[in-house]
């Protein structure tokens, strides 16, 4: 039965405890479904070439066998298996397979297999969301199969590309544009089309990456300022919409401000996904006057939690992935010593405050088992009396210090940075870079350089230079980092140049290098003062300033 | 009451019996509570009309008031209504409607505005009630469209693209249209006088029940309550008595004399004996109609439950409980799990004769989960929305829709799930319905109990009777069984072979008992894969089967004896990961009435079979014969078994020799030193003896091994320190064949062990190790010290005692090792000069 058909059929309280009901499971209750399913997954992978590939004739056949035998895994480990797209491999037989970003330049792509139970709990899934986005309090949700939903998102081979899929079979929901149409659109044209027909048919929610949700609300702010008149404003739009116009127009003279979205559109549901949510929530909640809730997917794991109508954190589901946190004194100690195995504990021990990077084992046929996807979270609290219940709810950080993220659009690594510098040929020495944000609090990647001594005297080179080569590369090696450009106007690097001899300057003074990716800020502070030291006075030599 | 008043009393009948009923209901929902507001609406507006035409007390303009009350609510009641079934929790301005029509009600009071007063005319006897409409009525009709018109676009928004939805509300819109008719129609001037707005409502009324029922929200059983039943019969008798009480009375008085108070007591005594009498009558009426089905079933549950009271066998409780069932419905499948005592849920029962067995619910199964703590049958359909279900394997969720399950009721007994009845209807035929959902879980509840004792029962019996471990039958048992079966041979043959595996014991002791246990429930497993029904197979002894063999001949049974022996050896073989085993058995036949006149004399004549075999050599099937066995004779002397061997023993000492030229001074040395410290333990003279025999034969397995492993210069490999472990083993092969030595294998068998259990081959600790063995293991070890080997010089007995007092406790026993160190140290025994060619590494083999 769809969900289209349950609404008719089944009370609001039945529907809420059919997809909500995980919110109130006891942690017990949660880890049996976790272990349960865990041990069908255990078997099926551990059964498959690939399982075999990983744990080289060992059969666990506990949750602790499980843990013990099979390392922590990275996709490095199933690239041949999955990149080949060798079915017969696989645990269960995938029904399709998506793809994302494997590693900016380095790695164009990495794909990943989706079998029918997969599909079947990431619909049921989408599904709760869709319920608590609408929610104002427990058991309370307001969906219509009339309503419409913009969603700016990519498209298939892409994994947000299946959240309309999946929606459009549990309810006919308007998609604007439809799912068909936007397959053959560029971003811009999707989402331009799309606020004409919601101008036309009305919006109801609104989905996509934070970032990209801001840069779309904004052009809309900025369409609504344009000059037209009154006349081009209202052809062609239904009263219902002319109306809600004028008392807009009306109502943000009198305020003096511009007309937002939220003067036009009144959200039953707002959701956003992907990495540097955080920077975008508040401007979003202003524009569209209703708080966004953030939910986590990803193409490895798909959909395995979203926040509740407290927007207080975010709840995991119990059959999408088997969780496991490493701590972070344990990931600490792994970046340290790469070749050391971190320790990892399990969903029901994890503490408040505690920072975590997450392990998944992909339930119901999936690839993966301890997989470190890459993603950094925060347990925000155990329990909540607004909720009603007494389970973990967590925080999205960022991705793992070894990879930069801007926006949820790119994946940029040490290797990717070296690859850049390489075909750039620019004399640089040594770098470090770390993710900051502006005084907007808004992301991008700051890299420090120290330039060759030996080239200084031949070549020209300026941050300007510097700045316009690298991102030339980059954009070249990554499509997304070219994305970010092109479509959301961001230009995310950042360069400061160091005075030749900082770096060593710095492992002198500090007995070790600075790390390349992601350094503490008060790593980056001493490296800032080796760099403001007064070598003329301290070594008598030439300052090199460039 | 005039000509029209009937509908009125219809009507209101039709809502009373309505709202008494769902009044009734329990802890109704938003839809019932808007329903029964509405039911109490229309009564205002029918009850109002009736009180006018009946020209009740006070007025007939307060009645008029009441109906209109009734009229102008009963459009806000629908807007309500409408939201509430479509459980909408948005306002959509109800407050406002609400008091937007009370308003209108009070303003139309005081003006008359829309309705004016009825003009009250009376012609012939005959009272009518005259609307003069003006045109202001219409005005009323403004915000009744407006209303209607908004409530239109709601239901126009769940509908779109909704077939299901359009469906459930297909009644309601149908009962408005009517409504709306009923209305229009009262305003034309051809139905002057004629209730049709009335009547519509009534109809409307019955269209939004329909759609209630239709949605399943409530059961019709809620009709049939007592209170409705007495809600009809007052009404019933307060119309009767409202038009005939008057003309009784006048009867009463004038033709058969009464006083007027007499004929007014009987009257009231008529009414309660009438409301009673049609209160009895409705009852027995609604039973007739609608409650049937009902009885016949309550009569299945109760035949049913006295049926299976006095059971005691679970597979007829199960027969009866299906039959039962299929009497109350149709199934396509009909399956009933029962839980065995490893906690599974296996297929004890199913009306396909070919279902597929293999359908198991693991303890941990989610179903068994939500039965554990809840006690009612649920559908699939509502299962697989519980958070529950999310923990389902993906298999077990397909194995339950492939096979169309429709409906599973638990069976439980004392809060304990003994098992699952799982149901799948006809096609297009659903099995459980709500006419016959208590039918399944009374006929539950009571099974439950019953297969409980009866499993109780036939488990108690079966401990009684069954072998634990194989669970073949019991020693007690089997004679049971054997006296049986020989009674009832009669012109047949009746043949037992007892089946006796060779050296048990010692395969105990060398692969260990775990291994042994699952040798003989492979056994069992072959003896009952070889016999038919009437057969039985038994274990009577540790190592030790029979088999009851009816019908079976000499011949028949010594072809199926042989059959069995080739089969064990075979499977004994395969079954060790560690590489092929060699078990064999022995087994004696006797058959009747050929060789024995009692069931006593069958088994007694084979089991002197079976000691013959063993006598003769071991691993062969005999058959028994008198001539085996002379009537006196006599026993031959006891002799030392190491005597009896001796020459053996030399020349496999001799063998070893040849092939390791350290071994058999070492066997005499390490013989030597472990009798000196047997006997300084203060151990029978005996047991001194048979650790002297065992040190001497302790390294005979060595005779296995390859010559260039046992003489290898440097460090062995790991794979040749692995074949050096298995002269363990391998000792205890070749004693095996000498039975009159096998006291010394415990010895031989664990010198290589170490106190602290990481020793081979059994990695046996502490005092689990036979003392013979921990003494062999430091003679073994400190003669190996001190002696000379090609790689290594030999060390001194004070540092060899060093050695051993470091490792005491560790890979000795402490409390020996200190006796051997006083030993040595007071030169209570002899050291043993060493040859240069006797020495080995300190991990001596």
């Amino acid at each position: 039965m769809r969900f289209q058909e349950k609404l008719h059929q089944y009370s609001k309280e039945e529907l809420w405890e059919e997809y909500c009901g995980f919110l109130t499971l006891t942690s017990e209750e949660f880890m049996n479904i976790q272990k349960r399913l865990l041990m069908e997954q255990i078997e099926l992978w551990s059964a498959s070439e690939l399982g075999q590939s990983i744990l080289k004739g060992k059969y666990p056949r506990t949750l602790e066998e499980f843990r013990e035998m099979v390392p922590l895994t990275t996709y490095e480990d199933y690239a041949p298996v999955l990149l080949a797209k060798q079915r017969k491999s696989l645990p269960a037989d995938p029904v399709l397979w998506v793809q994302t970003t494997w590693e900016g330049g380095v790695h164009p792509i990495k794909t990943a297999p989706y079998t029918k139970g997969m599909l079947d709990t990431f619909k049921h899934n989408v599904i709760s969301c869709l319920i608590l986005t609408t929610s104002r309090a427990k058991g309370e949700f307001d969906i219509s199969v009339t309503d419409h939903m913009l969603y700016a998102l990519a498209p298939l081979p892409f994994v947000t590309g299946l959240l309309p899929l999946l929606l459009e079979d549990e309810i006919d929901f308007e998609f604007l544009p439809s799912a068909k149409e936007a397959v053959s659109m560029g971003f811009k044209e999707r989402n331009s089309l799309g606020f004409k027909l919601g101008m036309k048919k009305g919006i109801e929610y609104l989905f996509g990456l934070g970032s990209v949700l801001y840069y779309v609300s904004q052009s809309l702010t900025s369409m609504q300022s344009e000059k037209k008149s009154l006349r081009e404003r209202i052809f062609g739009k239904p009263l219902k919409m002319i109306i809600r116009y004028l008392i807009a127009k009306k109502k943000c003279k009198k305020e003096n401000r511009e007309i937002l979205p939220k003067d036009l559109f009144h959200l039953k549901g707002f959701m956003f996904a992907g990495t540097d949510n955080r920077c975008y929530k508040a401007d979003l909640e202003k524009m569209w006057g209703v708080p966004p809730m953030e939910l986590f997917a990803g193409t490895e794991p798909t959909c395995i939690g979203c926040e509740t109508w407290n927007r207080e954190g975010v709840y995991f589901f119990p059959d999408a992935c088997f969780y496991e946190f490493i701590p972070e004194d344990e990931l600490d100690k792994n970046m340290a010593d790469p070749s050391y195995q971190p320790k990892t504990i399990l969903w029901d021990q994890v503490v408040p405050g505690g920072i975590y990077e997450i392990v998944l084992t992909v339930l119901k046929g999936g690839a993966f088992a301890r997989y470190r996807v890459g993603d950094v979270f925060r347990c925000t609290g155990i329990g909540s009396q607004l909720d009603g219940n007494n389970i973990p709810r967590f925080q999205y950080i960022d991705r793992v210090p070894s990879v930069i993220d801007i926006a949820g659009f790119t994946r940029i690594t040490e290797k990717s940075i070296n690859q850049a510098i390489q075909l750039s040929r620019l004399p640089i020495a040594a770098w470090t870079v770390k993710k900051e944000f502006n005084e907007d609090y808004r992301p991008y990647m700051h890299l420090y350089v120290e330039l060759q001594r030996s080239n200084l005297v031949n070549s020209a080179i300026s941050i300007r230079i510097l700045q316009e080569q690298l991102g030339i590369y980059f954009r070249y090696l990554d499509q997304d980092y070219e994305d970010l450009k092109k479509i959301l106007g961001i230009d995310p690097l950042k360069i400061t140049m160091l005075k030749c001899g900082t770096f060593e300057m710095y492992e002198q003074k500090y007995g070790t290098t600075i790390r390349k990716m992601n350094p503490e800020s008060c790593e980056i502070s001493d490296l800032l003062s080796c760099h403001r030291v007064d070598n003329a006075k301290r070594e008598g030599v030439f300052n090199e300033w460039i | 009451m005039n000509g029209y008043s009937w509908v009125s009393v219809i009507s209101i009948f039709c809502y009373l019996f309505l709202l008494v009923a769902f009044i009734s209901a329990k802890k109704p929902k938003n839809v019932i509570r808007t329903f029964i507001a509405m039911l109490a609406i229309m009564i205002l507006w029918n009850g109002g009309s009736l009180g006018m035409r009946l020209q009740l007390w006070p007025s007939v303009n307060f009645w008029h008031h009441v109906s209109l009350l009734g009229m102008f609510m009963v459009t806000v009641g629908y807007f309500h209504f409408v939201l509430d079934f479509l459980d909408d929790r948005r306002n959509h301005g109800r407050t406002f409607w609400l008091f937007f029509y009370i308003g209108l009600f009070v303003f139309n009071c005081f003006t008359n505005l829309f309705i004016p007063l009825p003009e009250v005319v009376t012609e012939g006897g005959k009272t009518q009630f005259l609307y003069h409409y003006t045109d202001n009525i219409y005005l009323l009709f403004i915000p009744i469209l407006i209303t209607l018109t908004q409530l239109t676009a709601i239901i126009w928004r769940h509908c779109r693209g909704n077939r299901i939805a359009f469906q459930q509300l297909r009644p309601i819109i149908t009962g408005l249209f009517i409504m709306l008719l009923g209305h229009t129609l009262a305003t034309l001037p051809f139905f002057v006088g004629f209730p049709a707005d009335m009547l519509s409502g009534a109809v409307n009324a019955f269209f939004l029940f329909y759609a209630m029922y239709k949605k399943k929200l409530f059961h019709m059983s809620i009709l049939l309550s007592k209170y409705n039943c007495a809600t009809i019969a007052v009404f019933v008798t307060l119309a009767l008595f409202a038009n005939f009480a008057a003309p009784l009375e006048l009867f009463l008085i004038d033709q058969l004399g009464f006083g007027s108070v007499a004929a007014m007591a009987i009257i009231a005594i008529c009414s309660v004996g009438l409301v009673v009498i049609l209160y009895l009558g409705i009852r027995h009426l609604f039973n007739a109609i609608f409650a049937r089905t009902e009885q016949q079933l309550q009569a299945l549950v109760e035949q049913f439950h006295e049926e299976i009271t006095h059971m005691l066998s679970v597979e007829d409780i199960l027969l009866i409980l299906s039959d039962t069932l299929q009497k109350a419905a149709d199934f396509d499948r009909l399956l009933i799990l029962t839980k065995e005592p490893d906690g599974e849920y296996h297929i004890s029962h199913t009306i396909r004769q070919l279902e597929e067995r293999s359908f198991v619910f693991r303890p941990d199964h989610p179903l068994v989960t939500h039965f554990k703590t809840h006690s009612e049958g649920l559908a699939l359909r509502d299962f697989e929305r519980t958070t529950a279900y999310r923990s389902m394997w993906e298999k077990e969720k397909s194995q339950l829709s492939n096979l169309h399950i429709e409906y599973i009721v638990p069976l439980k007994s004392d809060n304990e799930l003994v098992g699952v009845i799982i149901m799948a209807g006809k096609q297009n035929k659903p099995a459980a319905h709500p006419g016959n959902i208590w039918f399944f879980q009374a006929i539950a509840e009571s099974s439950a109990v019953a297969i409980r004792n009866a499993s109780t029962y036939e488990q108690a019996i079966q401990e009684a009777q069954r072998d634990d471990l194989t669970g073949l039958t019991n020693y007690k048992f089997f004679f049971e069984v054997l006296d049986r079966e020989f009674e009832s041979i009669k012109d047949s043959a009746l043949s037992l072979c007892l089946i006796n595996i060779d050296d048990f014991k010692l395969y105990n002791q060398m692969y260990g008992s775990q291994e042994g246990d699952m040798i003989l429930r492979h056994i069992a497993r072959i003896l009952t894969g070889s016999i038919n029904g009437s057969c039985h197979a038994a274990r009577i002894n540790g190592d030790e089967f029979a088999l009851i063999l009816p019908g079976y001949d000499v011949y028949s049974a010594k072809l199926l004896a042989e059959n069995i022996a080739s089969q064990i050896e075979e499977v004994v073989n395969t079954i060790s990961v560690d590489g092929p085993r060699k078990l064999s058995v022995s087994i004696g036949i006797c058959s009747a009435p050929y060789m024995a006149s009692s069931a006593k004399e069958l088994y007694r004549n084979a089991d002197m079979t079976v000691y013959n075999v063993k006598r003769s050599g071991k691993n062969a099937v005999q058959i028994y014969s008198s001539e085996m066995f002379p009537r006196k004779s006599a026993a031959p002397p006891h002799k030392s078994g190491y005597n009896e061997n001796a020459s053996t023993i030399y020349a496999l000492s001799a063998a070893i020799d040849a092939k390791d030229h350290y071994t058999s001074q070492h066997s005499q040395n390490v013989a030597h030193y472990a009798a000196a410290l047997a006997q300084a333990a203060d151990m029978e003279d005996d047991i001194v003896e048979i650790v002297r025999e065992a040190g001497l034969l302790h390294d005979i397995g060595k005779i296995g091994i390859r010559e260039d492993i046992l003489n290898k210069p440097g460090k062995l490999t790991a794979d040749e320190y692995e074949a050096i472990k298995k002269h363990v083993e391998n000792a205890v092969s070749i004693i095996r064949y000498l039975p009159s030595l096998d006291y010394v294998i415990p010895a031989v068998l664990s010198h290589h062990e170490r106190f602290d259990g990481t020793g081979y081959p059994n990695g046996l600790a502490g005092d689990a190790i036979p003392i013979t063995g921990r003494i062999l293991s430091i003679a073994d070890a400190f003669d190996a010290m001190t002696s000379i080997r090609n790689y290594k010089d030999a060390m001194s007995s004070k540092d060899a005692l060093q050695v051993l007092h470091q490792e005491a406790g560790r890979q000795f026993d402490p409390e020996l090792v200190r006796i051997f160190i006083e030993l040595v140290e007071s030169g209570k025994v002899e050291l043993r000069c060493q040859t240069p060619q006797q020495t080995t590494i300190f991990g001596w083999h």
